[in-house]
């Protein structure tokens, strides 16, 4: 004996689910185009190493793969050095005016990113009443209202300056970061490439006058 | 179809996203330590009158090679020796010998087979020595062989007719229509 479930979608759950269709398919496609944004940030990233270490194999200076990831990881660490100055110097400047802003006003730990939202729009996400449930799915039913417009604190002129400072710093440092592991990646790339040995195209009773030892072999035997 | 390609490769970085976000904080960190590591020694490097870095020994190689290439490049490798002047001074004579018209010929016709008027003993020349179609009186100016500069006239059979050796100098080419005779000079040589 069969059981048969009834289905039915009422107008407003067809309503949602295609609202909901289409929110997944912008969802996948940004990522999709965010994924193609670091895989080609990358690459142009891993060029650098190429630059770095040109020299020293067309030169036929570096002789084994060793040799290679050794200095290809020196070269590495010094332009690392060299790019991460910028972001340390405003980590540094950030630091210095921390110091002063907590001499300044005596607090040494307030919520400066707190403040700095007050620069923000914001919304209340916390009302439950703005979300349903929809097989087991807590989706969102409508657009929060506003908690927060953009306005202007005197007192928060430390955050003001200091959040800037710091997301930018972190940001540009966790680019380098991306750029420090495309060219470690690429240099092991590299290792394997530049002294590869390859039969690709090689085979042993085609190519007669790449085989030498069997020439000489052949001359000795007649001898 | 390429492009397919790169999105779906851009899906997979998204779904490996989480592990490259969390290799990077890790590289993050402990490059902060690198790079503090690495500022304290070229500090003291620096201070010690040095350069921030230590010269790699790979890249010191390369520069003697570059050098190496600039040097080659700049001096030829065989220099050509400077061609040496002869020790003395170098002077160019030249022999002027005129064509002395025999009796009973016209003025400027130069005779067909001047050596049959000579003795029978005297026709012809020895053995190896250039011929000269006009006999005596005719300069001829001879290839020296040797290169010394000073040229050397080889020794005429008949003997020194006459010639004088004046030292060279530039003959200025004449212009002037004045000093010029026209001569016609008509088939068979004589003048009209």
């Amino acid at each position: 004996m069969r059981h048969y479930v009834e289905f039915a979608l009422s107008e407003n759950d067809k309503r949602l689910l295609f609202i909901l269709l289409i929110v997944f398919l912008i969802i996948f496609l940004l990522l999709g185009l965010i994924g193609v944004l670091i895989r080609s940030v990358s690459k142009v990233f891993s060029k650098r190493i190429d630059y770095e270490i040109h020299e020293a194999v067309t030169n036929r200076v570096i002789t084994t793969p060793e040799q290679l990831k050794k200095y290809g990881i020196a070269k590495n660490n010094r332009l690392f050095f060299k790019q991460a100055i910028p972001p340390f110097l405003i980590l540094a400047v950030s630091l210095l005016m921390y110091l002063i802003y907590s001499f300044a006003t005596g607090i040494w730990a307030e919520d400066y990113f707190g403040h700095f939202s007050s620069l923000l729009y914001t919304w209340d996400w916390g009302d439950p009443e703005n979300f349903a449930e929809f097989w087991g799915l807590t989706l969102l039913r409508r657009w929060p209202p506003l908690a927060n417009e953009p306005h202007f604190v005197a007192e928060y002129w430390g955050a003001y300056i200091l959040v800037p400072l710091w997301l930018t710093a972190i940001g540009y440092y966790l680019i380098i970061i991306q750029a420090y592991v495309s060219r470690a990646m690429m240099l092991e790339k590299r290792t394997h490439t530049v002294f590869e040995k390859s039969l690709e195209d090689f085979n042993y009773f085609n190519d007669k006058k790449d085989a030498p030892a069997q020439d000489a072999q052949s001359s000795t035997e007649k001898k | 179809m390429k492009f397919l390609r790169e999105f779906g490769l851009g899906l997979v970085y998204i779904i490996l996203l989480p592990v490259l976000l969390a290799v990077l904080l890790i590289v993050g960190v402990v490059m902060v330590f690198v790079w503090i590591v690495m500022f304290f020694k070229g500090c003291i490097r620096f201070f010690k009158g040095d350069s921030f870095f230590a010269p790699l020994p790979e890249d010191e190689q390369v520069e003697k090679i570059k050098a190496e290439e600039l040097r080659r490049k700049t001096e030829p490798e065989n220099p050509t020796p400077a061609p040496t002047q002869p020790a003395g001074p170098s002077q160019v004579y030249v022999q002027n010998n005129y064509y002395q018209p025999q009796p009973g010929q016209p003025n400027g016709q130069i005779p067909q087979n001047p050596q049959q008027n000579l003795p029978p003993f005297q026709q012809g020349y020895p053995q190896g020595y250039p011929q000269q179609p006009y006999g005596n009186g005719i300069p001829q100016q001879q290839p020296y062989p040797y290169g010394s500069g000073i040229p050397q006239q080889p020794q005429h059979p008949y003997g020194n007719q006459g010639a004088e050796q004046i030292p060279y100098s530039e003959p200025a080419p004449e212009t002037d229509p004045s000093k010029m005779i026209e001569v016609n000079v008509t088939e068979g040589g004589k003048e009209e």
